[in-house]
């Protein structure tokens, strides 16, 4: 499993998680990402690496073994 | 048809020296109008910080990482002269022109006007004027893409998320080309052109009053929204509801229309990047975004507050600086390959809509546009190019771009049976 972990305060709801990996990211009618911090398959690590890179806040960190974020 | 390209008159040469020419530097000069990104990297290979002396002076940010620092230091940097094409209206342009705290109230305000749940819910009709705009082009094969295409879907997506109605679209365009093509110019001249305005500032007048009339009560458009929003917890003036779509205006449709102009420059010329668009419509969002980065159009001005150096260079309070997201997007030392096109890059972070406070509000809007340009022209005309002898003609202005396009719908290889018309 892959954690991630988004931090609310520094989420402005740009709302490019959900826009460019929305299979692990979904955002709220206004824009922000309130998920916390959950886990992810291994087979979505790349998905949840593309959303986490294209947040413009850097407020998306993935954790765990073999993650380098 | 497009216009000819410009003869060059001997007034209209770049100036020999790179130094002379980032002396001169300005959107008006008649040399950076065609090839701006080529002039763009020379003033970044040159240096981080440059200076334009013309029209009173003004500093020039050239790379991603200093152009994202002003944009998020505004205690350093103002917005109070956001708009460095002078003053079209006869108020501070609500909120882009505000600081601090009292920006800070106005964005709150305004929050939950352009928002993803806005977008998503004005996509059916956006979808339709789309097609509706489609229509006739499809029927001739080809169209002067700017004209025809990308201006009419970018008033018709204001007039439908605004609540002014898609049949408003003849006025407010014969408004906005008056401000653009007559108007700018007498401001440029030193000409107040705020009484001749007045007429624009009419027609958002009208629209506000005709919407209260109908009763808008629980409309998701902007004026419904508006009329149920409040600032600093009073409900806002018929003034102020105008500010703030004039202001609107201005930030959405040259934008718009700029950047759809860009993105089909680039689909026009890459045939295999048109056929990826309906085989792969999961990817048009990173397909957005890169052509987004790969050419962002809009370009804003700041106000030193208090002296400041970087890169040994020291800016004065009063002093004014050009932010230009499209020179962040090409910075080779933001993105590898600046000048590529590539929907699998790792570095996503691109500031077409800008960074820090004033980030464009209007972003979800006018991702959501890009995107339903992209999906419905391609279901409807799925190949195409530069029409054979004519030449893109581009413009440098706050939403660098294109004044024409022309494009020619290319028939299918014989016995594919697909688009049967070509």
């Amino acid at each position: 499993m892959v954690r991630v972990r988004v931090d609310a305060g520094r989420c402005m709801g740009h709302a490019m998680c959900e826009s460019l990996a929305g299979e692990v990211y979904e955002v709220t009618d206004d824009g922000f990402n309130e998920m916390g911090e959950f886990e992810v398959p291994e087979e979505l690590r790349a998905v949840a690496v593309r959303g986490a890179s294209a947040c413009p806040e850097g407020a998306i960190a993935l954790t765990g073994e073999g993650t380098d974020r | 048809m497009s216009k000819p390209p410009p003869q060059c008159p001997a007034a209209g040469l770049a100036p020999q020296s790179l130094e002379e020419r980032i002396r001169r530097w300005g959107m008006h000069q008649p040399w950076l109008q065609e090839d701006l990104v080529a002039h763009w990297r020379q003033l970044r290979d040159h240096a981080p910080i440059v200076r334009s002396e013309e029209g009173g002076g003004y500093w020039i940010l050239t790379r991603y990482a200093d152009i994202e620092w002003a944009a998020k230091n505004p205690g350093l940097f103002s917005s109070a002269e956001a708009v460095p094409s002078g003053n079209v209206f006869p108020a501070k342009l609500i909120p882009i022109q505000y600081d601090g705290e009292e920006h800070r109230a106005w964005r709150q305000t305004l929050a939950d006007l352009f928002n993803p749940g806005v977008a998503k819910h004005f996509t059916p009709q956006i979808r339709q004027a789309a097609n509706d705009t489609i229509d006739s082009i499809a029927e001739k094969g080809r169209c002067e893409f700017v004209s025809e295409f990308a201006a009419v879907l970018a008033a018709e997506s204001f007039l439908v998320v605004f609540g002014i109605g898609r049949e408003h679209l003849r006025a407010l365009q014969e408004h906005k080309s008056w401000l653009n093509q007559e108007g700018r110019t007498r401001v440029r001249f030193g000409v107040d052109i705020r009484p001749a305005n007045q007429r624009m500032w009419d027609f958002f007048g009208e629209a506000v009053d005709r919407r209260r009339a109908e009763g808008a009560r629980g409309g998701r458009d902007v004026i419904s929204t508006l009329f149920r929003s409040s600032y600093q917890g009073r409900e806002l003036t018929r003034e102020e509801i105008v500010n703030i779509l004039f202001v609107s205006m201005l930030a959405s449709l040259d934008t718009t229309t700029s950047a759809l102009g860009l993105i089909y420059l680039h689909l026009a010329e890459h045939p295999e990047v048109q056929e990826m668009i309906p085989a792969a419509p999961e990817k048009v969002p990173a397909i957005t975004e890169e052509l987004l980065r790969h050419a962002a159009v809009s370009s804003t001005g700041r106000l030193v507050t208090r002296d400041v150096e970087r890169h040994g260079v020291t800016m004065r309070a009063g002093d004014r600086i050009l932010l230009s997201w499209g020179l962040s997007g090409t910075d080779p030392d933001a993105f590898e390959r600046p000048d590529e096109v590539d929907f699998e890059r790792s570095q996503l972070r691109q500031l077409a809509f800008g960074a820090g406070p004033h980030r464009c509000l209007g972003m979800h809007i006018a991702r959501r546009l890009i995107r339903i340009a992209l999906e419905e022209w391609h279901r409807r005309i799925p190949r195409y190019a530069p029409a054979p002898g004519t030449a893109p003609v581009h413009h440098y202005s706050p939403a660098r771009g294109l004044a024409s396009l022309d494009l020619v719908a290319v028939p299918p290889p014989a016995g594919t049976g697909e688009g049967a018309r070509w």
